[in-house]
């Protein structure tokens, strides 16, 4: 079903003359040496030796940078201006606590595993998020609208995008269930192929409870039924043809003829909606946007698709701060994770793990649910948490990942790892790692492989 | 005759009849969307509620009128919410946000009953500070709030207009969510003090406070009814929001909405005889309606 596994073989293979002259046709049709290493990566990685552990990723992006304190890393020895006004609460792994608005998961906490010893060098969203998403600060830009040095590099999901084949007539292989993200007004990078190209920047999708499944920025307008589209679609193809060589313009091309092709088959559409779910299933998921998006996104997986990002929100703020609910709670922060977001993230993710795992799919599936970075441990004078990147938690859960396992520790104050330090470019690492790609598949694509899978994690 | 009646049956407000003898909540609202803090006019006719709108990038605050419609209190384009109806039913303070950046400024504010124009009163000396969740005096002559001004969330009170300004608590800790008992003798309101959320009560100048909750998980946005004798609150000691009814010392405490769906927000209709809570038993969050007991 999917065209993922790790490679094993000599690294200074040399090409096949069957090669040679597949690269002499390439040329004639523009493609480079770096689309025929890509091709022999995808060429192994459809025979792999040994079947890697995880098959699909499903992130659960918590844009914004939930609190690790009331999340998974509760301080209630602190101080009260730091430890907050929630509780700690056993869980079903001895000796593992996490935060009282998280009890579904504090049920199920022999499924997953989390690191509480996240941490990277920036504070700004914009930054942190490409940081996060990337594994590198290259090419991030903040909210001063400077661009770090070097080129950005490509999105975890992008590199599994580029090393994935997809099954003629689906979707492309790396799928984000949300808009681009956003700080304020300023659109922040690292979703995307980076140095791959926009050609595999991700395809996206979307789920709003009073809409329904939709593909961002190109709904249907009002009154324009499937066959107008197509013909207006053939006026767009007829006078994009003569400026269709620039690979930006290429990428669009197709990330417009996929739309198309999903928008004018209501079938397509319908086949990736979760209201064909039952009742009881959807209703266990939650009834707001980023619950039936993780039900879309296991929807996604089941059908064959290998990475699947669900963005909590387009915007880190929240609606008291003309965003739509993210996780950047300087202010209202107690209130807000007691009325929206702690449940609504318990049980999604809990629906989730149980979803998966009553399929069979969770042996196979990597599940990570993870922000930018945390927020402040002491309290701030809004009686909300501000920027901390020198201290989060990440959870994963699926495809080997031992369950019940605590990596990584926090200092007494959730301020600073005091034990096994992890980044960002290790998580990042690690999902490859468990989908198979090493460095000879990065190097095969022409990147350098960045962080170190953690082995601590695994069963 | 018996026409008569029934025609005025009909016309008094369905918290005002005899409470039915099934307990079940009665659904008020229907879009689902998510609500914040409902609270009734004095004569039970109004119910101002806020509502997060489709798409999540708004809170906008909305009064339900006797007949079941709806208005916008305001014609605002920033957030609002946490409007309540003042003793004589004319006017309501609301909490008004002003955008700046990423840092909202939350400020109380008064609003015709009838909607408009909000005006901003000034508890802060004009600090980028947060102001929430207002609270009537019984007498209208005070307001209970909660302020981020001097550094830390803290209870005070202050005449409508602002001034004379009276800080209830002192922790370093979250004091929050204010609530008079109705001989305007005692402020209710939830604190972190002695651990995760508990409610406790103190005198309005600050003094004799006094623990009325102690459990596991946080129990928060106290309602003490009409009478005075009992206190709805949201519990999460069952690992599930839920809203319990306890007497006003703490005592007798039990499940009213006892629900797996997520149960919060309570406030009391004026004549105390039903409660009257934000519910995701149906949808996300709805408002919901139930007969309370004598």
């Amino acid at each position: 079903m999917l065209a993922l596994g790790r490679i094993h073989g000599r690294t200074c293979e040399g090409p096949t003359r069957r090669e040679v002259l597949q690269v002499g046709a390439s040329a004639l049709c523009g493609l480079s040496i770096a689309d025929l290493t890509a091709f022999r990566a995808r060429r192994a990685l459809a025979a792999p030796v040994s079947k890697p552990p995880a098959s699909a990723v499903i992130v659960l992006w918590l844009w914004g940078g939930p609190s690790h304190l009331e999340t998974f890393d509760p301080k209630p020895d602190a101080p009260s201006e730091y430890r907050g006004p929630f509780e700690s609460i056993a869980t079903r792994v001895p000796g593992l606590r996490i935060g009282e608005l998280l009890p579904g998961l504090a049920r199920r906490a022999d499924r997953f595993a989390l690191v509480r010893s996240m941490h990277h060098e920036s504070n700004d969203h914009g930054i942190a998020g490409t940081i996060a998403l990337t594994g590198s600060i290259a090419g991030a830009v903040g909210l001063d609208g400077k661009a770090q040095g070097n080129a950005l590099k490509p999105s975890t999901g992008s590199i599994v995008g580029r090393l994935t084949r997809s099954k003629p007539g689906s979707l492309p292989p790396y799928v984000i269930l949300g808009n681009p993200l956003h700080q304020g007004l300023k659109r922040v990078v690292g979703e995307g192929g980076g140095t791959l190209g926009a050609t595999f920047d991700p395809f996206r999708l979307d789920y709003d409870p009073g809409k329904g499944l939709h593909v961002p920025n190109l709904d249907l307008p009002e009154g324009v039924g499937p066959e107008r589209l197509a013909s207006r679609w053939g006026l767009l193809a007829g006078s994009d043809a003569d400026r269709a060589s620039a690979p930006a313009d290429r990428a669009m091309a197709r990330h417009y003829e996929l739309a198309r092709k999903l928008i004018s088959s209501r079938e397509s559409l319908a086949a990736l909606d979760a209201s064909r779910e039952p009742v009881a299933i959807r209703e266990r998921y939650g009834p707001h946007r980023f619950g039936q998006c993780c039900l879309i996104a296991r929807r996604l997986v089941e059908a064959g698709q290998p990475f699947v990002q669900v963005n909590w929100s387009t915007h880190v703020e929240g609606p008291e701060d003309a965003g739509d609910g993210g996780w950047d709670m300087h202010d209202r922060y107690f209130q807000i994770m007691q009325d929206r977001h702690g449940w609504m993230f318990d049980r999604a993710l809990s629906a989730l793990l149980d979803d998966l795992e009553s399929r069979g799919l969770l042996e196979s599936t990597l599940v990570v649910a993870v922000g930018e970075f945390g927020r402040t441990p002491k309290i701030n004078e809004k009686a909300g948490r501000d920027h901390w990147n020198s201290c989060y938690s990440a959870l994963l859960a699926g495809a080997g990942i031992a369950g019940g396992r605590v990596v990584g520790a926090s200092d007494k104050r959730a301020e600073h790892p005091v034990d096994r330090p992890v980044t960002p470019a290790d998580l990042n690492a690690t999902i490859l790692e468990r989908l198979g790609i090493g460095t000879t598949e990065l190097t095969s694509i022409g990147l350098s492989p960045s962080g170190k899978p953690i082995q601590d994690l695994l069963g | 005759m018996s026409v008569i009646l029934a025609v005025l049956i009909g016309l008094i407000p369905p918290h005002l009849g005899a409470p039915p003898e099934d307990p079940a909540p009665v659904r008020l609202t229907h879009d689902g969307l998510p609500k914040l803090r409902p609270a009734w006019s004095p004569d039970g006719k109004r119910l101002a509620f806020a509502r997060q709108e489709e798409g999540g990038s708004r809170i906008r605050q909305y009064v339900r009128e006797a007949d079941g419609s709806l208005r916008r209190l305001t014609k605002r384009g920033e957030p609002e919410y946490d409007a309540v109806f003042a003793p004589d039913g004319k006017s309501l303070m609301i909490v008004t946000v002003k955008l700046s950046g990423t840092q909202g400024n939350l400020d109380l504010s008064t609003v015709s009953a009838e909607g408009g124009e909000t005006t901003a009163i000034d508890v802060d000396g004009g600090k980028l500070a947060h102001q929430e969740w207002p609270a009537w005096s019984p007498d209208g002559s005070r307001i209970a709030f909660s302020s981020t001004h001097e550094g830390n969330q803290e209870i005070y009170t202050s005449k409508p207009d602002g001034s004379d300004r009276v800080r209830v608590t002192r922790s370093t800790g979250i004091d929050a969510h204010p609530c008079w008992t109705p001989d305007g003798k005692r402020i209710l309101f939830a604190t972190d003090r002695w651990g995760g959320l508990e409610i406790a009560s103190a005198e309005p100048d600050g003094t004799n406070v006094v623990r009325l909750t102690k459990s596991p998980g946080l129990d928060d946005y106290p309602a003490v009814s009409p009478d005075g004798k009992r206190v709805a609150f949201v519990s999460h000691r069952t690992g599930d929001f839920e809203v319990f009814l306890m007497n006003i010392d703490g005592s007798d405490v039990r499940n009213l909405s006892d629900h797996p769906a997520r149960d919060t927000l309570p406030t009391w209709t004026p004549d105390g005889r039903r409660i009257t809570f934000v519910s995701g038993r149906a949808s996300e969050a709805d408002l919901y309606e139930r007969v309370v007991e004598p």
